[in-house]
């Protein structure tokens, strides 16, 4: 006659946390998968941000009101980006112009971009 | 023989209760799913909409030339402005030569189909046109454009050299430096056409949301919203310097704030239900600015 044993409960109760820890790592995969959405987000509207003021700047350079400054964007009442710039002289008509933008990502961490570009006037 | 015994009432009754148990949690999160899906459609709209605004707008924008005159009414909720439609070149330049500097009901082919006219359309009567004003052809020193407008709806017409054209009736007006005389525009010249648009907040009849409408000649037509609110479009003017300006010649910088509203209302992060709001801001740099010798 054949062996009808089924699973002891310990057996089933060892499956199950190792199937659990299984779902979890997924569950946290997931949850990275959410937050990097969220920090592209705010990428992308720091960059909108920065391209903004780069449009700006692109006319300032050309004329007295050419100068170094920054200025920050506010979403509510906390700030979520902000923009600093600087002009090199090149030669007499042509300027360099450096903007670095910082913004917040994720759980209040900051990262930093930078865009250049030559402005001949 | 075998057990035929079957579930008592208590076994049964507990079945039940357990069975509504599940079927309740199932219905809930089928409920919320459902929910889930709808409101991040309507974001997804909204999100795609402000950022069409943001593409459209400043694209339609930089062609402007205010020096030139190009916006002809500004408002922070309406913008006029000559906006560049189409470019061909003239098979059959106009006869100059009468009609002192501002003659009209000139005669003057395009050449047609399949290309040219290049653009978004073809010439349509009312455009304001830019043609090449020549000269002396053998100078360059007195090239220029002459300003006209077509005064008539343009009909088919072949070339003289047998190829595909257009007849438009034109009205032009000569500048300084520019003389009406025969020969001053030469065959194969280029000639721009532009029209007259307006970029405003716009409520269709029937409908009770703000959109930011497109007029011209052939009406208006909502092409990006809905809007959160009647000044959902807000247009700030700025000269080269990024002082606001109430000079239409002097406009260098156009700032634009879009703030879209989702079409149905959505379950908000409080519990209730409202219009998701997102917005976006842009700033568009005009050609032409002031910047060589100024």
């Amino acid at each position: 006659m054949s062996n009808r044993r089924g699973f002891t409960i310990i057996e089933i109760m060892i499956a199950i946390v190792i199937l659990t820890m299984g779902i979890l790592a997924l569950v946290s995969t997931s949850a990275l998968v959410t937050r990097m959405i969220a920090r592209g987000q705010r990428s992308a509207m720091a960059g909108t941000f920065a391209a903004s003021r780069l449009e700006k700047l692109r006319i300032t350079a050309c004329t007295a009101g050419r100068a170094n400054g920054s200025d920050t964007l506010y979403r509510g009442s906390t700030w979520v980006a902000a923009n600093t710039w600087t002009f090199t002289t090149l030669s007499g008509s042509t300027y360099r112009i450096l903007l670095t933008t910082k913004y917040k990502t994720v759980k209040n961490r900051t990262r930093t971009d930078s865009l250049e570009t030559e402005v001949l006037c | 023989m075998l057990n035929r015994r079957g579930f008592t009432l208590v076994e049964l009754l507990i079945a039940l209760v357990l069975l509504s148990i599940v079927s309740l949690g199932i219905y809930k999160t089928l409920m919320n799913n459902q929910r889930i899906y709808i409101a991040q459609t309507q974001h997804i709209d909204l999100q795609q909409n402000i950022r069409a605004a943001a593409t459209i707008l400043p694209a339609e924008f930089r062609e402007i030339d205010a020096r030139d005159s190009d916006i002809s009414a500004m408002s922070p909720t309406a913008i006029t402005f000559r906006a560049m439609r189409v470019f061909g070149f003239a098979c059959d330049p106009p006869a100059l030569g009468a009609g002192g500097s501002n003659p009209s009901n000139l005669n003057l082919t395009v050449r047609e189909a399949p290309a040219p006219p290049y653009g978004s359309r073809d010439f349509a009567n009312g455009d304001s046109i830019l043609l090449y004003y020549e000269g002396n052809t053998g100078s360059v020193n007195d090239d220029s454009w002459i300003r006209g407008k077509i005064t008539a709806a343009p009909v088919s017409l072949i070339c003289t050299d047998t190829k595909a054209g257009e007849k438009l009736v034109v009205s032009l007006q000569f500048s300084t430096g520019q003389s009406n005389v025969s020969g001053a525009v030469t065959s194969n010249a280029p000639i721009w056409g532009f029209e007259t648009v307006t970029y405003r907040v716009y409520k269709p009849a029937g409908d009770s949301l703000y959109y930011v409408g497109y007029q011209n000649s052939s009406g208006t037509q909502p092409i990006i919203g809905p809007l959160a609110s009647d000044q959902g479009l807000n247009l700030v003017y700025m000269d080269s310097l990024g002082n606001v300006t109430a000079d239409r010649t002097k406009v260098a910088q156009i700032q634009i704030t879009l703030r879209g509203r989702t079409q149905q209302y959505i379950r908000q992060t409080s519990g209730t239900y409202g219009a998701a709001v997102d917005s976006v801001i842009t700033t568009v740099a005009l050609r032409n600015n002031c910047r060589f010798g100024c």
